[in-house]
């Protein structure tokens, strides 16, 4: 049974190679939402196996999304890997902080973003 | 026999006969029918008797008619007597009267109370001589007659005339009756002691005028003599004293002829009594400059009007100038103005020395009082004016860079109009030498001119002229050897060179030239001071100045705006409360660091929260500098910067960086991943051509992700807002990452990493220190051939440690062993495109060892390859800024 990752970005091209990169590197099956709100819909559906989660998006930033998926019983349990662009010392210690189990940042090697993933999530088969 | 009595016996013969001559007519009534009948005798004898009778009668009438009349004149001579009688009796002088034979006959009241005798001690039983001292009368009658000797010697001098008496019978009888001259006697008294008088003699005649006695009248003449007395002796005095009398006395007659001069008089004027007999008014002994005034002394001296101590100048017969105080007064008796008695006191010297002694007074006063060096120098100059009676003065100042003297500040005297001659001498400018001012400038000594008008060197004259200016002179102002200015002075007078004067001044002008000195000292302190307020309080810092006790002595503008206080109210106040104030709930602890400052009072400097006045806080970065003199700490100056702005300014940065990176990584992401994915040949066979065009294109969009990352990295670490995290590490854990990081890299380019270790430890932060290490190890890869080695060495020297990397590539020329730690400066234009460097690499690497305390630099190793150091503190000396943990802690 492949792992199943959502990946919740505001961006599509990236959503789109993400996408990419996890089903064709590690063969994972990857689920999308473009929006915080809607990735809270998806994963309270879907209940994937971790989710991978944009820190800057309108109306629900990723920090935000985080902590109401953390709220939600249904959610709570799902591991978040919160991919940012923000490479400032401060906003890493703020976003580790929040209790996310990585931070991963943009721009990301396709060919190496899965076994990034596996390794902080501690996923031991591909 | 009196007249009363004759009337008495008159009128008792008278009514007897009366009686008996009508008893004789009864008796010839009865017997006269027949007289002879009768009685013939009877008749006879009655007619006799009757006839006898009315003689009797008759002689009677005209005895009493006789006695009335005698007794009329009796009683008139009574009168006379009583008026005679209360003469003498009240009379002030001494009246005797005596007889030939000098025996007294009369002794008036005043006699008694004046010798000492009652009369009736006197009266007929003393004689003259004994009322006079032993040889008076002698002596006196001796002079009397010799003072008579050439007149007649009179014949009717009495043959029985007592010798004592006989000069003076003589003496008397030698004048008419009424002008018998007086002359002085001295008289004794009962107690022997005498007496001066003025005695005035007449003689006593008889009837027939001979000479029975005589009447002494004598007036008490002490006090008289004693006046004159004591008049003789104190004209013998006096002639004495105006003789020898330094003052200068003259006596004049109310026509102002000179009476009498002493020699001190003629010694002034140098004339002698015979030349001032000769003159014909008090004035014209005088110079010609002070007649008129000499004359008006001398009128009002005359209308009785007292000259006291009146000021004259005037030159004596040597020509020097002297100055006296006049003291003029009339003597006058009721006819009028008797003389003029004229005293001159020569004040020459005590003036000089009051007003030497005034003038430096004043001068010092002025000194030391006055502030502003022109005004000091011009109520100088007024002293100056007013003390020797000038009326212009003007200080010149000497210009030694331009070699000129220039007038700086004047002076005149209200009044006539000096405006022409000052306009003149203000558009003036003197060289050495030149006119009165360069003159004395040049010589160093004082110079005067009897006639500036006269004087063709000065150039000023006509101005002077039109002015009325007549003399001048002129005086250097010193400062050690040195000629700083001139003071001169005009005058309207004309005046004959004063040495007298001249030292004064120059006495003046030293303590002038101490005080253009100090002020031109002071001037100059004011001046940097007002520079360094302007200074100071054009900073934007607010500075604060903090004595030793902790207080604010000094404060600019900025401080006072930031704090939103005034400076009075900060100054003398605690600074620590004005920037924390209590009041304001601000409890500092130990950890306050501007506490920490002010109370270790060492050269420091960090962040802290100041509060305004109103309570409103704001962050600040404040550095603290110990003032120290003469070894010990007396304050510091406290300077901070309100920061708030650049916190906006540096929260703009971040959300700009953040877009920045955020925008451009967002679009970067796609591509990279795309292309990555692309040329993995994952998703499928690419043709040669396409693969190498996908490779160029990953390549070149990784080098954009690195160049944005470094650019950041960089622009973070320049703003020391990138907080490097300070532990104790082993250098030698660092340099092992960095070789394990970059082997396979080596291994691809066949280079092999050899490493040197001695173990240091230090206080770094380790992952930066890893960027460093990593991009030092990767340059060396990059610019080293295959098969060459690179090499890392860690030794450990004093207080630190030095890190090298050594290769044995290409090197780097000398000229650019520095330049490539520059921004986007590398050895070769083309390397950022063959190696893929982003040109910012040794930048940021020399961002890091700097924020830690250190050094990096660029050595040439030998002939191939260069060097790269590192020497890194023990401790990083400084302190991380931190500016968020800072702003957070508070």
């Amino acid at each position: 049974m492949p792992h199943r990752v959502l990946i919740i970005d505001d961006e599509e091209d990236i959503r789109a190679v993400a996408a990419m990169s996890l089903e064709t590197v590690a063969g994972w099956e990857v689920l999308m939402a473009g929006s915080g709100a809607a990735g809270i819909a998806r994963a309270e559906e879907q209940l994937p196996d971790a989710i991978l989660l944009d820190v800057m998006m309108p109306v629900m930033d990723g920090p935000s999304t985080f902590r109401q998926l953390r709220a939600n019983p249904k959610t709570a349990h799902i591991p978040v890997i919160l991919l940012t662009a923000k490479v400032q010392a401060a906003d890493q210690k703020r976003f580790s902080d929040l209790g996310v189990s990585a931070v991963m940042f943009k721009p990301f090697d396709p060919l190496t973003l899965a076994g990034d993933i596996a390794r902080a999530l501690g996923w031991k088969d591909k | 026999m009196t007249g009363y009595t004759q009337t008495r016996i008159a009128t008792w013969a008278f009514s007897t006969a009366l009686a008996l001559s009508f008893a004789g007519v009864l008796v010839l009534a009865r017997y006269g029918s027949s007289p002879v009948d009768a009685h013939p005798w009877l008749f006879w004898f009655a007619a006799f008797w009757t006839f006898s009778q009315m003689l009797l009668i008759v002689v009677a009438l005209s005895t009493f008619r006789h006695a009335l009349r005698q007794g009329q004149a009796e009683r008139q001579l009574q009168r006379v007597a009583r008026l005679h009688r209360s003469i003498l009796d009240s009379a002030g002088p001494v009246m005797i009267a005596c007889d030939l034979g000098g025996h007294i006959s009369l002794f008036n009241p005043a006699a008694e109370r004046m010798l000492g005798y009652r009369a009736s001690e006197v009266l007929g039983k003393l004689t003259a001589r004994d009322l006079y001292p032993e040889g008076e009368m002698g002596r006196v009658g001796e002079q009397l007659i010799a003072s008579t000797s050439g007149t007649r010697i009179p014949p009717d001098v009495p043959w029985n005339t007592a010798e004592p008496l006989l000069p003076f019978i003589q003496y008397v009888a030698s004048f008419p009756a009424s002008r018998v001259r007086g002359f002085e006697m001295r008289y004794r008294r009962r107690d022997g002691s005498t007496f001066p008088t003025m005695v005035y003699l007449s003689a006593v005649r008889s009837g027939a005028g001979s000479i029975e006695g005589l009447v002494s009248v004598a007036v008490d003449i002490s006090a008289t003599r004693r006046a004159e007395h004591a008049l003789r002796e104190s004209e013998e005095r006096y002639r004495d004293l105006f003789e020898n009398s330094a003052e200068m006395i003259a006596t004049l007659s109310p026509r102002g002829r000179y009476l009498y001069v002493n020699p001190a008089w003629q010694a002034l004027f140098g004339m002698d009594s015979a030349q001032f007999e000769s003159l014909i008014g008090f004035e014209s002994a005088f110079p010609p400059e002070v007649q008129a005034e000499a004359a008006a002394l001398f009128h009002k001296a005359l209308h009785g009007v007292r000259v006291e101590r009146h000021p004259l100048r005037l030159q004596n017969s040597a020509g020097e100038t002297v100055e006296v105080e006049a003291s003029l007064s009339c003597r006058r008796e009721e006819s009028g103005p008797v003389s003029v008695r004229c005293t001159f006191r020569d004040v020459t010297q005590q003036n000089r020395r009051e007003r030497r002694l005034r003038i430096q007074l004043i001068v010092n006063q002025i000194i030391a009082e006055t502030t502003s060096m022109d005004e000091g120098l011009t109520r100088v100059l007024e002293a100056l004016c007013g003390t020797f009676g000038s009326d212009v003065a003007v200080l010149w100042r000497v210009d030694e860079a331009q070699h000129v003297v220039r007038p700086r500040v004047s002076w005149f005297a209200r009044g006539r109009s000096s405006e022409d001659f000052l306009r003149e001498t203000r558009a003036q400018v003197f060289t050495r030498g030149e006119e009165l001012p360069g003159m004395v400038w040049s010589q160093g000594k004082p110079c005067w001119i009897a006639d500036v008008r006269q004087d063709p060197a000065f150039i000023r004259r006509n101005s002077a002229r039109l002015n009325g200016f007549v003399s001048g002179w002129a005086v250097p102002v010193r400062v050690g050897n040195q000629v700083i200015a001139v003071v001169e002075c005009f005058s309207r007078q004309p005046a004959r060179e004063d040495a007298e004067l001249l030292a004064t001044v120059e006495t003046v002008c030293g303590s002038l030239g101490q005080f253009m000195a100090r002020a031109g000292q002071e001037a100059r302190v004011r001046e940097l001071d007002r520079q360094k307020a302007i200074i100071l309080n054009s900073v934007a810092d607010g500075i604060i100045g903090v004595d030793s006790a902790g207080h604010i002595d000094f404060v600019n503008s900025a401080a006072a705006r930031m704090i939103e206080r005034t400076e009075t109210e900060l100054i003398g106040h605690s600074v620590h409360e004005m920037l924390h104030p209590s009041a304001f709930g601000h409890n500092c602890d130990l950890t306050c660091p501007t506490r920490q400052a002010i109370e270790i009072g060492e050269s420091t400097a960090g962040q802290d929260v100041y509060f305004r006045g109103d309570g409103r806080s704001f962050p600040v970065e404040f550095s603290l500098m110990p003032m120290i003199e003469d070894g010990a700490p007396v304050g510091s100056v406290l300077s901070f910067r309100d920061i708030s702005q650049r916190y906006a300014l540096d929260h703009m940065k971040d959300e700009f960086i953040s877009t920045v990176s955020h925008e451009l990584r967002t679009p970067l992401t796609s591509i990279r991943g795309a292309l990555g994915l692309l040329s993995s040949g994952l998703l499928g066979a690419v043709n040669e051509k396409a693969s190498n065009l996908l490779r160029i294109a990953l390549a070149n969009s990784e080098r954009l992700v690195r160049l944005i990352n470094d650019i950041l990295d960089l622009e973070r670490m320049q703003s020391g807002r990138a907080p490097l995290a300070f532990r104790r590490i082993a250098l030698e854990d660092v340099a092992r990452q960095a070789i394990e990081t970059m082997q396979p890299m080596a291994d691809s380019g066949y280079i092999h990493l050899v490493s040197d270790f001695e173990p240091v430890t230090i206080e770094a932060d380790a992952d930066r220190l890893l960027q460093v290490v990593t991009n030092l190890l990767s340059n060396a890869i990059k610019f080293s051939p295959p098969q060459s080695v690179v090499r890392v060495a860690i030794a450990s020297v004093e207080g630190g440690a030095l890190l090298s990397v050594i290769d044995q590539g290409r090197g780097i020329p000398s000229d650019k062993l520095e330049s490539i730690f520059d921004r986007f400066q590398q050895v070769d234009a083309s390397d950022s495109r063959q190696k893929g460097g982003t040109g910012l690499g040794l930048a940021i690497c020399r961002s890091i060892v700097q924020q830690h305390g250190g050094r990096i630099w660029a050595e040439q190793n030998g002939i191939r390859g260069a060097i790269f150091r590192l020497l890194l503190p023990e401790r990083a000396s400084i302190a991380p800024t931190g500016t968020e943990e800072a702003i957070a802690g508070h």
